[in-house]
């Protein structure tokens, strides 16, 4: 499959969702852990990205729903034989991460401290700010007990999504690493608009305080005590047009849905004109009279 | 101790030690690690915490005799004093399921559920998934006949035909339907070894110890979450889902549901029928004249539930074998891969009224915390885990362990750890870690467990 078309397929992905989500039409709004894996390349609208695998390569069985903490494993690659090398592509949604890191360059000088403290592990290459795909990339480069393993991290839409490429020989490791030059990715400076106006403002904190002109609180349901985070996609006239509950039981996800449906904030305005933000949402449901 | 149970003893501890001197269990797989099966030697557990004072050490030992104790419907047969069996029950004593390797650890090899079926007259046919050579197992159902959520436990055995039962009749539930339509799950016993230390664990421990992993654990694909009481929303800890909160919960949990038997903590008989009641509620409780005061006079005044708990709160961690090349190379192996993202290594106990054990660091291997297991999950929801989640198994003492995973369908510890990657499973990028080893330093990693 053509770079071409892997480009093609990524924009009408894009231009379908447009810049205002159509969420009163029906048209559905993707959450970060709809990509999709093809033969060939592993595909996911809500980031923007599209990744073609590396030669030979296909997609691995599937990782696990999305934590509370909004932790996604979004795919998984291996190598032709199934064991010499994969790579896995996950993001930490940076409102809910119980321990943030600034940009992706922090998170990969991060995972240089943790990697150096495990016994057997060294790093091969110290945390470089590099670039893939037009976008500003941290990489670091570690290896123990005979496997080889490359992060390269980024972010997107206030995630940190990251690329861990894994072999046990340094030449399967370089075809998953050098297969990232394919990627297909929204860039982040665009001197066109269009581009730029494809995705909302994320705002962690901006459904707080003034900027909320009504609020419904959500009906406790159980399990109590659990931290329940929830992104929201205000629209340009100050309404909810999606709400997307990370991981809660059926009835908690419903009860917050139908509430946060009703809200209404004032909406943001970037150079005098109203545009979508993104923001992050958490609740702690507890029993009554407690 | 009775004659009958000191027969039994012999000739499980002579077809234990036939296992353990016959070839290894675990089959190579092809080209690849074996695994040597359970370790041999002494127990590795067994006895109370170090540093236990005099009073603490009669209460520990004490609890360990009546968690020993063998009970009927009456109280009245020779060598089954307890009081209070059934209606429904699994096993007739604690330690029928905890035994191995020792008095309060797991499945022992020879199931005690085949001969219980028809202990003292009892007409219960053995459920299928019940064998001689299988692991001891609760069953529960995933749902209700309406299709909503069940998730209990449904006993194997009733006491209908028992010599101390007369005029019951109530039937077994009807696995075999229930197997048909595949809405049974199984659960095996966890090793209570160490339980102490971990109930004196304090929440933000066990929180900034997952903490300290997340790094290591994002880079896998691992999250976990803890799960929470809903009674005051603090960390919840026992079980295969960490749904219970402390040692005296699981103990008069498991009393009521396993045997059937109504205590302080769970006081009300789960089967209702009124020709299967004999005995005034709750059929455990405070000892309020013992008739013997013995060494340990906490004891004697005590509840059976509390001297369970105080067994096991007292207990000591499972030691591990002494370190060789191989097994100091498969820990190196086991914390680069990634396992330790969730069987973290150590724990830190918080301020104890124990003698010796405050701020006690040891090492059970496990966070403690829920996570996604993908076709290993079981579709039963305990607290805030939902179907597809399990605690991160303590692996201390899973050396001499016989069988594995939270419904003992292998033996083999290379199976188990393959059965952690599926669709859904937070471990599969361990796992592939694992795989993507040299056959060495699979066969050090194997080893390694073998030896905790």
């Amino acid at each position: 499959m053509s770079e071409r078309f892997f480009r093609f397929l990524l924009l009408a992905l894009l231009l379908a969702r447009s810049s205002a989500p159509a969420a009163h039409s029906g048209e559905r709004v993707p959450d970060p852990e709809d990509g999709v894996a093809t033969a060939h390349a592993y595909v996911n609208p809500y980031f923007g990205f599209t990744y073609p695998f590396a030669a030979g390569w296909k997609e691995g069985i599937a990782g696990p729903p999305p934590s509370a903490d909004g932790y996604y494993v979004l795919g998984a690659v291996d190598s032709r034989d199934g064991v010499s090398g994969n790579l896995l592509i996950v993001a930490q949604d940076m409102f809910f991460s119980r321990e943030p890191v600034g940009d992706a360059m922090a998170l990969a000088k991060a995972t240089r401290r943790t990697m150096a403290a495990l016994p057997g592990m060294q790093i091969d290459r110290e945390p470089t700010a590099v670039s893939v795909a037009d976008r500003a990339f941290g990489r670091v480069d570690y290896s123990g007990v005979g496997l080889y393993r490359t992060m390269l991290a980024t972010e997107i839409r206030c995630h940190l999504v990251s690329f861990v490429a894994t072999a046990n020989a340094p030449a399967v490791l370089d075809q998953a690493v050098q297969s990232l030059a394919r990627l297909s990715a929204p860039p982040e400076t665009s001197a066109s608009a269009s581009e730029r106006s494809s995705f909302p403002v994320c705002i962690k904190d901006y459904a707080t305080g003034d900027n909320v002109v009504r609020r419904v609180e959500p009906r406790a349901e159980p399990p109590y005590f659990t931290r329940i985070a929830v992104r929201i996609i205000v629209g340009k006239d100050g309404r909810v047009q999606h709400t997307h509950v990370i991981k809660a039981s059926t009835e908690q996800r419903q009860s917050i849905m139908e509430a946060v449906a009703q809200w209404q904030l004032k909406p943001l305005e970037v150079d005098g004109a109203a545009v979508a933000v993104e923001a992050g949402l958490v609740f702690e449901f507890k029993p009554a009279g407690h | 101790m009775g004659h009958a149970r000191s027969r039994t003893l012999v000739v499980t501890a002579l077809m234990v030690g036939a296992f353990l001197a016959s070839p290894p269990i675990g089959a190579a797989l092809a080209n690849g690690p074996f695994d040597p099966g359970v370790r041999g030697g002494s127990p590795g557990a067994g006895g109370s915490l170090p540093g236990l004072d005099g009073d603490e050490q009669a209460f520990f030992a004490a609890g360990k005799t009546v968690f020993q104790e063998i009970d009927s419907v009456s109280g009245t047969i020779p060598g089954e004093d307890g009081v209070g069996l059934g209606p429904r029950f699994n096993m007739n004593g604690c330690a029928g399921c905890h035994a191995f390797p020792a008095v309060g650890g797991s499945s022992p090899l020879v199931n005690p559920q085949v001969a219980l079926a028809t202990l003292d007259g009892a007409r219960n046919t053995v459920p299928s998934f019940i064998t001689a050579r299988g692991p001891v197992r609760e069953a529960r159902f995933v749902k209700n006949p309406d299709g909503s959520p069940d998730g209990g436990v449904h006993d194997l055995f009733v006491i209908t035909g028992r010599k101390d039962a007369a005029g019951c009749d109530i039937a077994q539930p009807d696995f075999a339907t229930q197997l048909k339509n595949n809405n049974v799950i199984f659960r095996i016993p966890t090793p209570t070894f160490g339980a102490g230390l971990v109930e004196n664990v304090s929440d933000a421990s066990l929180q900034a110890a997952l903490s300290a992993q997340r790094r290591l654990a994002s880079s896998l694909g691992v999250s976990g979450a803890f799960n929470h009481s809903g009674n005051d929303g603090t960390i919840t800890r026992f079980g295969w889902k960490a749904q219970n909160k402390s040692l005296l919960i699981f103990a008069g949990e498991a009393y009521n549901v396993e045997q059937g038997v109504t205590n302080e903590a769970f006081p009300n008989e789960r089967e209702d029928d009124p020709d299967c009641q004999f005995n005034g509620l709750p059929e455990d409780g405070t000892n309020l004249n013992p008739t013997e005061i013995g060494a340990s006079p906490a004891s004697a005044y005590s509840s059976d539930v509390v001297n369970f708990a105080a067994f096991m709160r007292l207990s000591a961690a499972p030691m591990p074998a002494r370190a060789t090349a191989s097994t100091a190379n498969g820990f190196k192996v086991f914390q680069n891969i990634g396992c330790q993202a969730c069987h973290i290594v150590s724990q830190t106990t918080a301020k104890s009224r124990y003698a010796g054990q405050s701020a006690q660091t040891f090492q059970p291997f496990s966070d403690f915390a829920v996570h996604a297991m993908g076709a290993l999950g079981d579709g039963v929801s305990q607290g805030s885990a939902n179907g597809q989640e399990f605690r991160s198994a303590p692996l201390w003492g899973v050396g001499q362990r016989i069988f594995f995973l939270h419904d003992g369908r292998t033996s083999n510890i290379i199976a188990a750890i393959e059965a952690h990657s599926s669709n859904g499973s937070e471990a599969n990028g361990v796992i592939r870690n694992f795989n993507a080893l040299s056959p060495g330093n699979q066969q050090d990693l194997i080893n390694f467990l073998r030896s905790l």
